[in-house]
């Protein structure tokens, strides 16, 4: 299975990543959908051309052997691996190569050349992390909950009536459990109604704070049996007190859509303190995972990409893991804009951390 | 996923309120404008006492160098929530510290029940820690005395380019402060110039495309044109830019320019049909985007992703029944994924039609479905044409057993 990594994640139901080429941007995300490019894109070869197309880009490698696979043009090119100082020959066979590297620990730049160009990927050895039984997770709405609720819609919308705010109460419970779930799509999570070992609390809490939610963090997720915070407090502040910061909500906007709006903030930071709980993202300060290098409080590193260009592990929000202090508005509502509304495409995990989540809830 | 409703259990009780938590903060908590605007008291630390400390936070006694906000006489008490993977903050000398009175009920293990204490705001990222030429020191001070906001925005001005990253990103957050208007030209200026230059820093360059995207100037859409195009710039801020300039005056113009562009070409054309889309004739007079046999065929696929794939896929048939039938078994009890469910729900909502209105209704009326595919069955219900949907909401909310959904018809009928 650890060889596998890069299939398993490649299979995995909603989600991938994509085989680079130079001419393939980083994964980014689209308009309709954040999640890291799902399929490769083929690149035509012409002219002096090299490409890995195996693995993907910015995934996790728990084994220490890193098989590669590639192409390159003309047929028959040499094409030399580069990692660090040492460099290994490819295996060419017409217009595709094969090689396999012994991979250093931590975070590595996996170049291919051929001639005058070259490809490269980012590519990190894991360690600790083991395949876990099914994590279930529950959300419990507590009291005191439900009046928050009620002050987001009457602070939000403008003159909602009794019932419209009530129906707001309604349907944000109803959904914010769906946004959670859809972020884990394709991986080993599922929901439950009651507690028991293997299963994780959601707790939504009326209070307000400096935050909006908090977890336990547990690297591999060894622990099943966990508790996270959302405080729904927290957003009716931010959100009533501070309408103007969360466009692209207007007072105007109708109840179907103000509720997909709270629903989607609830449900991401819900996703994210989950998140938490199953080990993201240890960071090189002496915790354990510190190999994932998070930073600002275990969160996806915005300083990353200084260091290694192609791993985009940041985006403002648009990423579940990013820390919440960089977190624009308009992503917690799964906007792709703060100056207009667009088909809702809520925040997802970035490649590096979905093959995170492959290696320790694959699906079965 | 049932959900269920319990008495309120103190945080402290659940073990998170201080522990080492890894935590969502809000927009801005970590930057010089929230952290002065919610301390009451704010300090610098002459010298400072380690008095206890528990896995979950630690309790100083800090006697201020300088009391830069609010009153602070004689030595403090001040707590420090620790959390994972933040390295304990220095409340040494030179430290500035953002306070705030502890609230009721937190803290209570640490600090001793007759005495006043404070609390740092945003828990460790409220020490500012010192810089040893003094640089942040006064800065922060310089700002934490400005009186109001036009001078705070000159503040701001002059540190969008600082070299220490603190400054900057509070420098930045300071243009995103709640109270200034996106469309002030002064603003607008001032984000501009900060994109083509190469001294702040890519996030809080993410932050400036934010501002500018609300600005409606043009000013801002030839800034963010010069982001987007920018080779060296992170593709997702590239694409934020793309994203912010198509709503902006010349948006169009400057979309289809991105054409030739592998990276910004895909989304300009995603944002430019949903222009034409929203401009141009209703869906139900343009020619179908999928074939019904393929999505049929995807439809039969074993993995959930390709069944999701064809749900969402068949909002852009042409409608017909047997499309409504395909999504309404694709919504029904036998599909095992509930992303598959919801999919389906939400593309029956995009047909104007009563014959989608009735079979949304069917999922919503379905006890074998969970309440989360109903309740959003009832939300696609809901986006189509009211003529269609409101007497079938308004059936729904008279005859719904379930209490929850029932009042959730009840809302939306209402609109």
């Amino acid at each position: 299975m650890r060889l596998a990594l890069a299939l398993v994640l490649a299979a995995a139901d909603c989600g991938g990543s994509a085989a680079s080429g130079p001419a393939s941007p980083a994964p980014s995300p689209t308009t309709e959908s954040r999640a890291p490019d799902p399929t490769p894109t083929p690149v035509p070869l012409a002219g002096n051309r090299v490409a890995i197309v195996a693995p993907a880009n910015d995934i996790i490698q728990l084994d220490a052997q890193l098989q590669l696979k590639g192409e390159c043009a003309p047929a028959g090119s040499a094409v030399t691996i580069v990692v660090g100082n040492s460099s290994f020959p490819a295996q060419v066979s017409g217009e595709a190569w094969e090689a396999t590297i012994t991979l250093p620990a931590g975070t590595s730049i996996v170049k291919a050349k051929s001639g005058t160009v070259q490809d490269e990927i980012v590519v990190t050895r894991g360690a600790d992390l083991t395949p876990r039984a099914t994590q279930k997770v529950r959300f419990v709405w507590h009291a005191g909950v439900d009046e928050e609720l009620r002050k987001i819609a009457r602070g939000t919308l403008q003159n909602p009536s009794a019932s419209k705010v009530e129906a707001f109460v309604a349907g944000v419970r109803s959904i914010t459990p769906a946004i959670l779930l859809s972020a884990y799509e394709g991986f080993d999570v599922a929901d439950a109604s009651d507690d028991s070992a293997d299963v994780h609390t959601v707790d939504l809490l009326p209070h307000s704070d400096d935050f909006f939610g908090q977890s336990a963090y547990d690297c591999g997720n060894q622990e099943l049996h966990q508790q996270s915070e959302v405080l729904v407090g927290t957003y009716r502040s931010a959100m009533v007190d501070e309408f103007q910061t969360w466009g692209p909500m207007r007072k105007t906007d109708n109840l179907q859509t103000r509720i997909e709006d709270v629903a989607s903030a609830l449900g991401r930071t819900s996703a994210h303190e989950f998140g938490h709980s199953l080990g993201f993202v240890g960071s090189d300060q002496g915790s354990p995972c510190g190999w994932m290098l998070g930073c600002d409080g275990g969160h996806n590193c915005s300083d990353l990409a200084e260091s290694f260009a192609r791993a985009e592990r940041f985006g403002s929000g648009r990423f579940i893991m990013d820390p919440g202090g960089k977190t624009l508005n308009h992503f917690r509502l799964a906007e792709t804009a703060p100056n207009a509304r667009g088909p809702r495409a809520p925040s997802v995990f970035t490649t590096f951390d979905r093959s995170y989540l492959a290696a320790i809830h694959p699906r079965p | 996923m049932k959900t269920r409703l319990v008495s309120y259990v103190p945080l402290a009780v659940l073990g998170l309120a201080t522990g080492s938590a890894a935590s969502d903060l809000r927009f801005g908590a970590d930057g010089l404008p929230y952290l002065a605007r919610n301390a009451t008291v704010v300090v610098e630390v002459a010298s400072a006492r380690k008095v206890r400390a528990t896995t979950d936070a630690q309790l100083f006694e800090v006697r201020p160098g300088a009391v830069l906000k609010g009153s602070a006489p004689g030595p403090l008490l001040v707590v420090v929530a620790m959390t994972r993977d933040v390295p304990p903050p220095e409340v040494g000398p030179g430290a500035t510290l953002f306070l705030r009175p502890v609230r009721a009920n937190t803290f209570a293990h640490i600090v001793p029940a007759d005495r006043a204490a404070f609390e740092v705001v945003s828990g460790g990222v409220g020490v500012v820690k010192a810089d040893p030429a003094g640089r942040r020191q006064r800065t922060v001070r310089e700002y934490v005395a400005l009186p109001e906001s036009g001078r705070k925005l000159e503040w701001a001005k002059r540190n969008l380019g600082a070299s220490d990253p603190y400054v900057q990103r509070s420098a930045m957050l300071e243009m995103a402060e709640p109270t200034r208007s996106p469309s002030d030209p002064a603003l607008v200026q001032a984000l501009a110039d900060c994109l083509r230059t190469t001294d702040t820093k890519w996030d809080n360059k993410g932050v400036a495309v934010n501002i500018l995207a609300q600005s409606r100037s043009p000013v801002a859409t030839q800034a963010l044109d010069g982001l987007a195009r920018d080779l060296k710039a992170p593709n997702g801020l590239r694409l934020d830019a793309v994203q912010a300039i198509s709503a902006l005056p010349g948006g169009r113009e400057k979309l289809r320019e991105y054409h030739g562009d592998p990276v910004l070409a895909p989304r300009a054309k995603i944002l430019l049909e949903r222009r034409d889309s929203s401009e141009g004739p209703p869906a139900s007079a343009r020619p179908p985007r999928r074939d019904l046999a393929d999505v049929r065929r995807l439809m039969a696929s074993r993995t959930a992703a390709e069944r999701k794939e064809a749900a969402s896929a068949a909002s852009e048939l042409q409608f017909s029944d047997d499309v409504v039938t395909l999504l309404r078994q694709a919504a029904g009890p036998a599909e095992k994924s509930p992303a598959v469910q919801l999919a389906a729900v939400e593309s029956l909502g995009r047909f104007n039609r009563r014959e989608s209105a009735l079979a949304l209704s069917e999922v919503v009326k379905d006890a074998q479905l969970t309440p989360t595919v109903r309740a959003s069955a009832l939300l696609s219900l809901s986006r189509i044409e009211s003529g269609l949907s409101q007497p079938v909401l308004r059936q729904l909310a008279a005859t719904l057993q379930d209490a929850e959904l029932k009042k959730l018809a009840s809302g939306l009928a209402e609109q």
